[in-house]
């Protein structure tokens, strides 16, 4: 009996342990954690574009037909001048969904933490559906500015925003390195109140 | 004399205006180039927002303004973000409670250069003399398209399904917040409109 009682008292003191271990900070915890939380978009850039509508004129024309049209125009009384803008929006995020377990090192008796975030990735985050006019002169014989003329003038702004914004790496890395900073400062603070002194940085 | 010289000018004409029929008839018609100015970065903020939920159609419309009415197509990107920046936290007793933010739906026009495309616009009030739809008309019907695919997000439940979402990413991720009491007591999320918040 005696003996009995010895075993349920080191069961009794040593439970509380035994279960606390499972309290334990895991890497694989941590990993899951911050796996789940999928696309945290951190830095946002705001892109402006200025384009014009006027009528052709006969020194800018090219090709033959393009002329006979600067001409025909040039010879029209009156005025045709549309000046439109609108924004385009780039995103900079990271997909925690790209996370590995190896990226996550956690050192539960120094409680230092190393996470290896996946690399910045831009997006565009669509324009502005509206187009803004910020001047308008149509005077004398000339014809009003179309919306399919202001279509195509926005289709044309949004391919060349595409290339120079999009297709060129330097101009997004202020956005790249906006976000970096602010993941870093972020998954830092939020680790620190797990209880970790954080080391953050990208693959 | 006269004749010979009369005849050179006709035949040089018609040569002319036989080239730029042919060529009015056959060249491949080029696009007309806009003047643009290069593109310019007007801001970067930083934020640290989830995303749960991303939305992409392509939308026919048939709308009127003003007695004006247009037929287009528009491809809009919608997003469902929540800004993790302004979690609101409160602790009740041992228990330190998370609430979800209201949400920001997002809906823009997609970047693509042909995500807006005019098939007809015509002035229903005046067909002799037809006024062309304005820029300022143009921006009122696409607000309400803007409006219109809001109230579709809602409608569909892609609100309700990407909060549910939010509450599963910030669960784990909370979970070992420390409270008042450090990691004594438990943290929970709590969504406090499951339906969302509509504007």
């Amino acid at each position: 009996m005696k003996r009995f009682n010895a075993i349920f008292f080191v069961v009794l003191f040593f439970f509380p342990i035994l279960t606390g271990c499972g309290e334990k900070e895991h890497p694989v915890d941590v990993y899951h954690r911050l796996r789940d939380v999928d696309r945290l978009e951190l830095s946002r850039m705001t892109v402006g574009k200025v384009g014009m509508i006027s009528d052709p004129v006969f020194s800018e024309a090219n090709g033959f037909s393009g002329k006979m049209e600067a001409l025909f125009d040039a010879m029209k009384p009156g005025v045709r001048i549309g000046v439109y803008s609108y924004d385009t929006y780039l995103v900079a995020y990271v997909d925690l969904a790209q996370l590995r377990p190896e990226d996550v090192v956690i050192d539960s008796e120094t409680k230092t933490a190393e996470i290896h975030l996946p690399p910045v990735r831009v997006m565009t985050d669509g324009r502005e559906p509206q187009l803004h006019e910020v001047h308008y002169r149509v005077t004398g014989m000339r014809s009003a500015i179309t919306p399919a003329e202001r279509a195509k003038l926005k289709s044309q702004m949004a391919a060349e925003v595409k290339k120079q914004m999009v297709g060129n790496g330097a101009a997004t890395e202020a956005l790249r390195e906006s976000a970096e900073a602010k993941a870093k400062s972020w998954f830092t603070d939020l680790l620190e109140n797990w209880g970790y002194v954080a080391t953050v940085d990208f693959k | 004399m006269i004749m010979k010289w009369i005849k050179i000018i006709v035949i040089v004409l018609a040569a002319v205006l036989a080239y730029y029929v042919v060529n009015m008839l056959t060249a491949e018609r080029k696009e007309r180039e806009y003047k643009t100015k290069t593109a310019r970065i007007k801001s970067i903020e930083q934020m640290v927002e989830l995303c749960t939920l991303d939305v992409h159609e392509e939308v026919p419309l048939k709308d009127s303004v003003n007695g004006k009415w247009i037929v287009a197509r528009q491809t809009i990107e919608g997003r469902v973000r929540f800004d993790l920046d302004s979690l609101k936290v409160e602790e009740r007793g041992d228990t330190t409670i998370v609430y979800l933010p209201p949400e920001r739906v997002d809906v823009m026009e997609s970047a693509s250069p042909s995500a807006y495309e005019i098939y007809d616009s015509w002035d229903a009030s005046n067909r002799l003399f037809g006024r062309a739809l304005t820029a300022a008309e143009e921006n009122t019907l696409k607000r309400r398209w803007q409006k219109n695919v809001v109230k579709r997000v809602y409608d569909r439940g892609y609100v309700s399904r990407a909060r549910r979402q939010a509450v599963e990413s910030l669960t784990p991720l909370f979970r070992q917040m420390q409270g008042p009491f450090g990691k004594e007591g438990p943290v929970i999320v709590i969504d406090p409109t499951p339906s969302g918040t509509r504007r």
